[in-house]
């Protein structure tokens, strides 16, 4: 086992992470960058290293400085989170090159997945059904234009390079082939800096589930049952779910199974994610695979009792997987709510800057995973998520009540959250009877009546008022105390006169 | 005292009276309750109606009040009904005329979506600014005129930067 692990991210996930090393006796080595001084994961490790500016590419990014901080460390191993550095096959290389274990699949695993159009042709061997579109890049409007006639509109045209919602845009008609080329060949150039690009049919609100994998060294690979992430804002996920609920008992054996066949079609070592897309017939076609941890691993592993980063950790060190795959069975539901310091009143706005109280719900069933605390600072650098809250009960129903009720202690003072949108999500009755898509936000949060969202319309006005007035007395106090300080000069100065004034009646007192 | 409300599309007549010691006889639109008000941090409240307790919180600035309670957020603009008699209507409460359109957030202009003497509608889309890694698009609070754009693409800002003024 390590004696020593560099953890190259920050925030909750750091800490995570930092959790797992003291578990195992083993030492944490923190990175942070200037704007990351006072942060969490800093607070945690057992040593910190700064690594450059706020800005990610100097920092958290900054391959030469993390690769010069784990060999100044001593650290054996770098384990990356997610996000950052997490699907970077140049980082995994150096890591290689400089012999430190990189925690996480080879290099050429996750070159191969990061790249979409060879994960697609390599999976479509493998006999996984992928999304209908094109076989390979295209690299005109002409060559779009017929594929497009082949597999129909509207279709989707993708980043090779894409990822986390950019990169892409929908096709309805030829007429809006050329700007739509146009604007992902640039964006695709600027953002992943690979303006190769490829289309896939476009699916009409597909549900999004996705299927946990782990495998070790040696070629045992199991799943750790499904996920899950409809529920999605402008192609982020907000709330997640262990089990999906789209699945039935058929289903969810044949997609593990598919998933599992996925898995070793690439050879895959370590955690990881093969995410697929289900259409209204329940047909499920492959979407991508991501080679690292996922924000949303915390649901499965309170579903299915296994501490995946801890594993991830003892894979990665050579360690052989203890369990078959009948050793691993689901119990109850759990959910998961992304904390993102944003301000759903003001269109999502990011809302950086310092949390000046926090208060994070208990009890039973109730985890935690948070990256910040009473008194730190958002910084507006990165990503604006800073806590995951994760519910577990014996059903979803349980599951669903019990976040309610832990979104309803979670409080935090000083940025504005998303938790007021949580709970209209968990209140909305396509959410409790499970039918929704990933159109869901888009197609719902619009009919929002601001009624229903006013049910303590009372209350809330009567504490603007207490407010209110206690501000007016504050007020009012502090001009009495003012002028109680300014009545007191002139009460000061006519004693100091009256004083200065004694000498002259000195030996002709009363006394005498 | 007597405060006017805004919530939402709706105002109200706030009236509130101390009748005792942290103890509030309250009229909201003349429906009259008691409230046992505490306060018991720099923004936490505890309010107790009628045997219901709840837990607030109030954030303000200005006259603007946010308000959480059970979890659900509200957005009240709060002025004094004397004070609006004497200055007339008060620009906080009523979105009209002049409007500043500013970011809360420090950030980058990505795109302009709008130029001066362009003619916006409630809810368009003016600024796309990105900050915390996500793109933004800022959108025009009231319908009218553009009449200055302050910004373009690849500015970087400061919070509370104005963008755009529309009238």
């Amino acid at each position: 086992m390590f004696k020593r692990i560099l953890i190259a991210n920050r925030g909750e996930i750091a800490v995570r992470i930092i959790r797992v090393c003291r578990e195992l006796d083993i030492e944490s080595v923190a990175v942070y960058s200037e704007a990351d001084r006072d942060s969490l994961h800093v607070k945690y490790a057992d040593y910190a290293y700064p690594i450059g500016p706020p800005p990610s590419v100097e920092s958290y990014l900054a391959i030469d400085r993390i690769i010069d901080v784990a060999k100044k460390s001593g650290a054996e191993a770098i384990h990356p989170g997610y996000g950052f550095l997490a699907e970077n096959s140049e980082f995994a290389r150096r890591c290689k090159e400089n012999g430190i274990v990189f925690i996480g699949p080879s290099p050429e695993v996750i070159e191969q997945m990061g790249d979409k159009v060879m994960a697609r042709a390599i999976m479509k061997v493998a006999g996984i059904p992928v999304v209908p579109g094109s076989d390979g890049v295209l690299s005109s409007e002409e060559e779009v234009m017929q594929v497009a006639a082949a597999i129909g509109y509207p279709f989707m045209l993708k980043a090779v390079a894409g990822g986390g919602g950019k990169g892409l845009r929908l096709v309805r008609s030829a007429r809006e082939i050329a700007s739509a080329y146009r604007a992902v060949r640039s964006e695709a150039a600027s953002s992943f800096d690979d303006p190769r690009l490829y289309i896939e049919k476009y699916l009409d609100r597909p549900r999004h589930v996705e299927v946990q994998i782990l495998a070790d060294q040696y070629g045992k690979v199991v799943h750790l049952y499904d996920r899950e992430c409809s529920i999605q804002r402008r192609h982020q996920k907000i709330i997640e779910e262990c089990p999906a609920p789209a699945l039935d008992y058929k289903l969810r054996r044949q997609i593990g199974r598919i998933a599992i066949q996925g898995a070793r079609a690439v050879r895959y070592v370590g955690v990881g994610t093969l995410e697929f897309l289900l259409d209204r017939d329940k047909n499920f076609y492959f979407l991508e695979m991501n080679t690292r941890l996922q924000v949303e691993h915390a649901v499965t592993e309170r579903v299915v009792g296994i501490d995946l980063v801890k594993a991830q950790i003892e894979v990665a060190a050579g360690a052989y997987l203890p369990w078959r795959q009948r050793h691993i069975s689901p119990t109850g539901h759990a959910i998961e709510c992304r904390i993102y310091a944003e301000d759903p009143d003001n269109d999502f706005m990011p809302s950086p800057g310092k949390i000046e109280g926090l208060r994070l719900p208990e009890g039973l069933g109730v985890r935690n995973d948070c990256g910040v605390y009473e008194g730190a600072e958002v910084p507006i650098y990165y990503d604006p998520m800073i806590a995951k809250l994760i519910i577990w009960g014996e059903n979803r129903v349980e599951a669903i009540l019990r976040m309610r009720r832990a979104l309803r202690e979670y409080q935090v003072r000083g940025i504005k959250t998303n938790i007021p949108f949580h709970q209209w999500i968990l209140r909305h009755p396509r959410f409790m009877a499970g039918d929704f898509n990933t159109g869901f936000i888009d197609d719902e949060y619009r009919f929002m009546r601001k009624e229903e969202l006013y049910p303590h319309k009372d209350i809330a006005l009567a504490s603007a008022a207490i407010a209110a007035l206690h501000r007016e007395q504050e007020r009012a106090l502090r001009l009495l105390e003012k002028g109680a300080a300014e009545k007191s000069h002139w009460r000061e100065a006519g004693r100091r006169a009256s004083l200065r004034s004694v000498p002259g009646f000195s030996g002709r007192g009363w006394k005498s | 005292m007597a405060f006017i409300a805004k919530l939402g599309e709706r105002t109200y007549t706030v009236e509130i009276e101390e009748v005792d010691k942290a103890l509030y006889r309250i009229a909201v639109d003349g429906n009259e309750f008691f409230v046992d008000g505490k306060k018991t941090g720099l923004t936490n409240y505890s309010l107790i109606v009628d045997n219901r307790s709840f837990e607030v919180d109030v954030d303000i600035s200005e006259d603007e009040y946010r308000i959480l309670v059970d979890g659900r957020s509200y957005h009240v603009q709060l002025a004094d009904e004397r004070r609006m008699r004497l200055g007339g209507l008060q620009s906080g409460i009523q979105l009209q005329g002049r409007q500043e359109v500013s970011v809360p957030m420090p950030g980058k202009v990505i795109a302009v979506l709008v130029g001066e003497g362009d003619r916006v509608e409630k809810g368009q889309g003016l600024v796309i600014v990105e900050a915390m890694k996500m793109e933004n698009e800022v959108r025009c609070p009231i319908a009218g005129d553009i009449q200055e754009v302050r910004v373009k693409a690849g500015d970087a800002l400061e919070a509370g930067a104005v963008l755009v003024v529309v009238e």
